[in-house]
């Protein structure tokens, strides 16, 4: 009995010492630049290393790695250092901290409804067309709405990779079950309130859960769902930069009480955050799934049967909420035209890989690939591929963009009736005192 | 219980015996129902861990399965190693590692230092001094983010270890424990060193520190758990991922999307590993330098 | 300052306390002087550009000050509604999980201490959780909590209960934050519970059973009164670690505060403000108020408390 636990320690003892050692080995090696960690970190890297940072946490995050491993191998001398981190608020913040505090990536991905937030405060390079056609890019090669977005000011700040929209899927065993698939098995075209509101009852009629989508830790997806009802409405929410407020009530409160009539009914289900409405869907339970289409290598992988289409046009017309990944170069304290011109020329590498990135859902920016025919025979990815051309980017403001303030806290207010937890009215008086509690604060940037 | 009520006769005091467990037997049983409650009550404090094990060794699709259950369908460690290689948490082992021992040596040496001086020495401002001390186990560092993060902007060592390491050493609730378990040694041995012509440098490092092992380790073990878990200020002052300590990288493992339970849960048990083996080879260390020191 | 007044040549080798004493004044201060500097470059200079930052329209991603503005960050903070919601959620938050955190490890620790073996598993599992990190702590939970698949849930559906939503409801996010912090922190509480009880005297509830005290007797007569001090200090470091919450709850709802910020804690109001929306001024500002508001309740919280040992 007295010597079990000495016998326990002592491996315990042996065990950790081994691990120490291993760790200090490594610490010592070349791999972990211990030493720099003490001077600072942007001296330690020299100009034929690439730092990257991107979001890209997601399916989509895969094929990133994908392209960036072809560029590695057709560019051995350069060493591409790439870095995912979370998304959304905490991911700019952290960029925007870094890029000040003078130790930038070199290169970082940035949705193009954020340029608005770093543009002011001058954190990105402006980039030359002369210097794009010399790495071998034109403005004629992307989607036009993408490039355009992709300007400030009448400055180009970012180079734009793809556009995407919030999207449908639909599980097709439970939607043939439902009777909602024509001939060929696929889903028409759901259009205005009672088509869609028939077909999800149809769904629950099957002892399905008609709809999921997530609506917790999340707000993002309330509000892309929120901001396309109420773009296909016809609404604008803000003008002059996020200064002031042109969100129109009666539209609001019509969308607003539609979303609720979804969530009385029950035809959405409750309380899902991003992982439970993947998990609903992935075990076949659910009839439609509404988010953006960076999860279909998940359902792909997973053997679901089920196909994507464009967001249904509830109201008028068919425009979608949506963004754009794009490459922008943080300000740099010094601008070296050789780290720059390698930059351009991973992109550049990066873009010509857009099918690879297309597989994982995303509409490509790149012309030379969206229109050619090994996209569109990529199925279901380039089934709403015409949706890039009609999209709707969130205002620009310096809290707005993708996963900003004003998503979390619109979309904290839309979740709200999607939870039961306010009524339309209560809702629309929420989102309007945030944007304005937004729109009042003294610009930071 | 027969046997316990056989042996009890033999016991010189026997027939009181007998009569104190007529009144004991409820408060015996009484007893035992607590003893089973908290038995039951540690195994129910064990399953989240357990249930994270058990996640991280299941393939992805089977994580999400309903009815929940603790059945492995594919014994896997593929999370581990897809651990080690979608994320860097090598260098964030290093980089905690680096932190937590270098804050754990710094801030025992200097509060031990500063605790000694309180309880021993005599000089101007000493009220003043322990007074700061005093109100600065008040103090919520956390609450002065926002200027500390300028500060070192200002000076540019934002994503330096320098950074990370030095707030985290001024632990006034340290030098307290310190000044304490000073104050309950006995001072003749200090006094005879110094009247032998020991500098008080030599009276700390010989007599002071050689004694007070136990508030040294008491101090050193709870830096060290407190600097490798501390997330807030390192979250903000590492914005670089090779500076990342074990806590911050790991939050960034949280926000992933797709079906990646089983890949989050292996991310948990290998940030949870070096600490639970500090713990197992410690235990009673931990519990008795709690005891041996002023926090109690 | 006496030590000055006394004549540097009387110093006869006998009486080694005037020695002591001036030796001491230059050793005292160099003793705490690596503390001290440390203290104010990281405790003290940040309080310090606090209030000066306060007073600006400072910046994250712009160099220098900014503009002044005078008290307009605090005007604009004492009229935000949020700011005030963060800083209740914060103190309930605290009201909440103090008295669990308190009671729970001392009926722990008196359950336990008294058993002649087996304690290394208690102290395991208890003590076990308070050595994660946060992150840990973060990754862990989110998955109990799932909905559906959660193994939390799970369990409930199989008593066929209905899942109640921990962490999508505005009512109930904040209390399963409350109960992740139970189950992670308890340990400390616990140990500290522990050590003190190792030193109550055996005899003296040896000497109770004698006179036919029961357990319960036992426990308020002797074990309660012995710890004292453990709990008054258990209360007051636990009112301060409670008011400077931050970590679990920013981390299980993934930087957003809970559905409608329902579970928004005051750091995380500052963090929002200070970081995410680069306004450092007003980040600052909040800063102080929560800075002034944790000392106020720390020092009456202490106050009470030391009242309340004395009176017994």
């Amino acid at each position: 009995m007295t010597t079990e636990p000495v016998n326990r320690r002592r491996f315990l003892a042996a065990a950790g010492g081994a691990a120490a050692t291993m760790v200090l080995g490594t610490a010592c090696s070349s791999t972990y630049d211990v030493a720099g960690g003490f001077i600072t970190p942007a001296s330690a890297t020299g100009s034929n290393t690439i730092v990257y940072w991107n979001l890209l946490s997601g399916g989509d995050g895969s094929h990133m790695q994908a392209m960036e491993a072809t560029y590695q191998h057709e560019h051995p001398h350069i060493s591409l250092n790439s870095t995912v981190l979370t998304w959304g608020n905490p991911y700019y913040t952290k960029l925007a901290m870094a890029t000040r505090a003078g130790s930038p990536p070199d290169v970082a991905i940035m949705h193009l409804s954020r340029l608005s937030q770093f543009a002011p405060a001058n954190l990105l390079t402006p980039l030359d067309l002369n210097l794009l056609a010399a790495h071998g890019m034109t403005p004629s090669d992307f989607t036009p709405a993408a490039f355009a977005k992709a300007h400030y000011n009448g400055r180009l700040l970012a180079i734009p990779l793809d556009t995407h929209p919030f999207v449908q899927y639909y599980n097709t065993k439970l939607c043939r079950k439902a009777g909602l698939l024509d001939s060929s098995g696929q889903l028409p075209p759901i259009n205005g309130p009672q088509a869609l509101l028939s077909a999800l009852r149809k769904l629950k009629a099957t002892g399905a859960t008609p709809a999921v989508c997530d609506q917790i830790n999340d707000p993002a997806t309330p509000w892309r769902i929120f901001s396309t009802l109420y773009s296909q409405a016809g609404g604008s929410i803000l003008a002059d930069n996020g200064k002031r407020i042109v969100l129109d009530r009666p539209r609001a409160i019509r969308v607003l009480s539609f979303i609720d009539q979804l969530a009385k009914e029950g035809l959405v289900q409750a309380n899902c955050d991003a992982a439970g409405g993947i998990a609903l869907f992935q075990n076949g339970n659910a009839g439609l799934y509404w988010e953006g289409e960076w999860n279909v290598d998940v359902f792909q992988q997973g053997g679901l049967p089920f196909s994507m289409q464009p967001f249904p046009a509830v109201f008028g017309s068919g425009v979608t909420q949506a963004d754009s990944h794009s490459f922008v170069i943080p300000a740099q304290p010094h601008r070296d035209p050789q780290r720059i011109s390698n930059v351009l020329t991973m992109v550049r590498t990066l873009l010509g890989q857009s099918i690879v990135w297309a597989a994982g859902g995303h509409i490509p920016a790149w012309l030379p690939t969206r229109q050619s025919t090994a996209y569109a025979k990529l199925k279901p990815q380039s089934n709403y591929q015409s949706v890039a051309n009609h999209v709707v980017y969130d205002p620009p403001a310096w809290y707005s963009g993708s996963g900003s303030n004003m998503e979390e806290y619109a979309g904290n207010a839309v979740a709200a009736v999607m939870l039961g937890a306010a009524t339309p009215q209560a809702a629309y008086d929420e989102l309007y005192s945030a944007l304005r509690n937004l729109s009042t604060q003294p610009v930071p940037v | 219980m027969s046997s316990h009520a056989a042996e009890t006769p033999s016991r010189p005091a026997a027939p009181k015996a007998r009569d104190r467990q007529l009144v004991q037997r409820p408060d015996v049983l009484f007893r035992r129902c607590v003893t089973g409650v908290v038995i039951a009550l540690a195994l129910l404090w064990l399953v989240p861990v357990a249930w994270a094990l058990d996640t991280s060794l299941k393939a992805e699709p089977d994580t999400i399965k309903i009815p929940v259950s603790w059945a492995i369908p594919h014994l896997t460690l593929s999370a581990y190693s897809l651990d080690f290689s979608a994320t860097d948490i090598g260098r964030w082992y290093i980089n905690s590692a680096i932190v937590a021992v270098i804050v754990t040596v710094l801030t025992v040496f200097t509060a031990s230092m500063a605790g000694y001086a309180l309880s021993r020495q005599r000089f101007r401002g000493k009220p003043l001094v322990y007074a700061a001390i005093l109100a600065g186990i008040m103090i919520p560092p956390q609450a002065l983010m926002v200027p500390l993060f300028r500060e070192f902007q200002s000076v540019h060592l934002i994503n330096t270890y320098w950074a990370l390491i030095l707030p985290q050493v001024p632990a006034p609730i340290a030098v307290f424990i310190f000044k304490k378990f000073f104050d309950g040694q006995p001072i003749e041995l200090d006094q005879a060193a110094r009247v032998d012509g020991a500098s008080w440098w030599t009276c700390y490092r010989r007599i002071g520190l050689p004694l007070a092992r136990s508030a040294v380790s008491a101090v050193a073990i709870f830096t060290f758990v407190w600097t490798w878990n501390n997330f807030l200020w390192p979250f903000l002052s590492a914005t670089n991922q090779n500076m990342m300590t074990i806590p911050v990288g790991l939050g960034t493992v949280i926000s992933g999307t797709g079906i990646i339970n089983a890949l989050q849960m292996a991310s948990a048990v290998l940030g949870a590993l070096p600490l639970v083996m500090v713990f197992l080879l410690g235990q009673r260390q931990i519990v008795e330098g709690v005891a041996g020191t002023g926090l109690k | 300052m006496s030590t000055a007044a006394l004549p540097r040549t009387a110093r006869p080798v006998s009486r080694p306390r005037p020695d002591r004493l001036r030796a001491g004044e230059l050793a005292g201060a160099g003793f705490v002087a690596p503390f001290l500097v440390l203290y104010a470059l990281f405790l003290i200079l940040p309080l310090v550009l606090a209030v000066i930052m306060s007073l600006f329209n400072t910046s994250l991603v712009i160099p220098g000050l900014g503009t002044f503005v005078g008290l307009k960050n605090y005007g604009e903070l004492f009229s935000d509604d949020y700011f005030w919601q963060a800083m209740w959620h914060t103190v309930l938050f605290t009201l909440v999980s103090t008295p669990f955190l308190i009671v729970l490890p001392l009926l722990f620790a008196i359950a336990v201490h008294r058993l002649s073996h087996g304690r290394w598993f208690f102290r395991l599992a208890f003590f076990l959780p308070y050595i994660l990190p946060s992150a840990v702590i973060a990754l862990i939970w989110t998955f109990m909590y799932e909905p559906a698949y959660g193994l939390l849930d799970g369990i409930l559906h199989f008593f066929g209960l209905g899942a109640p939503g921990w962490l999508s409801s505005t009512t109930l996010t904040l209390y399963s934050i409350v109960i992740v912090t139970i189950w992670w922190t308890i340990g400390f509480n616990f140990v500290l519970f522990v050590a003190g009880l190792q030193d109550s005297p055996r005899d003296l509830y040896e000497a109770a059973e004698l006179d036919g005290a029961s357990w319960w007797a036992q426990v308020r007569r002797i074990t309660i009164p012995m710890l004292g001090r453990t709990i008054t200090l258990v209360a007051v470091l636990q009112v301060i670690a409670s008011l400077k919450i931050f970590d679990q709850v920013y981390l299980i709802t993934q930087g957003g505060g809970g559905p409608n910020f329902s579970a928004r804690v005051a750091l995380e109001y500052i963090y929002d403000y200070g970081f995410t929306s680069g306004r450092v001024g007003y980040g600052s500002a909040a800063s102080l108020v929560l800075f002034v508001v944790i000392l106020v309740i720390s020092f009456a919280w202490l106050a009470l408390v030391r009242r309340q040992e004395k009176g017994v």
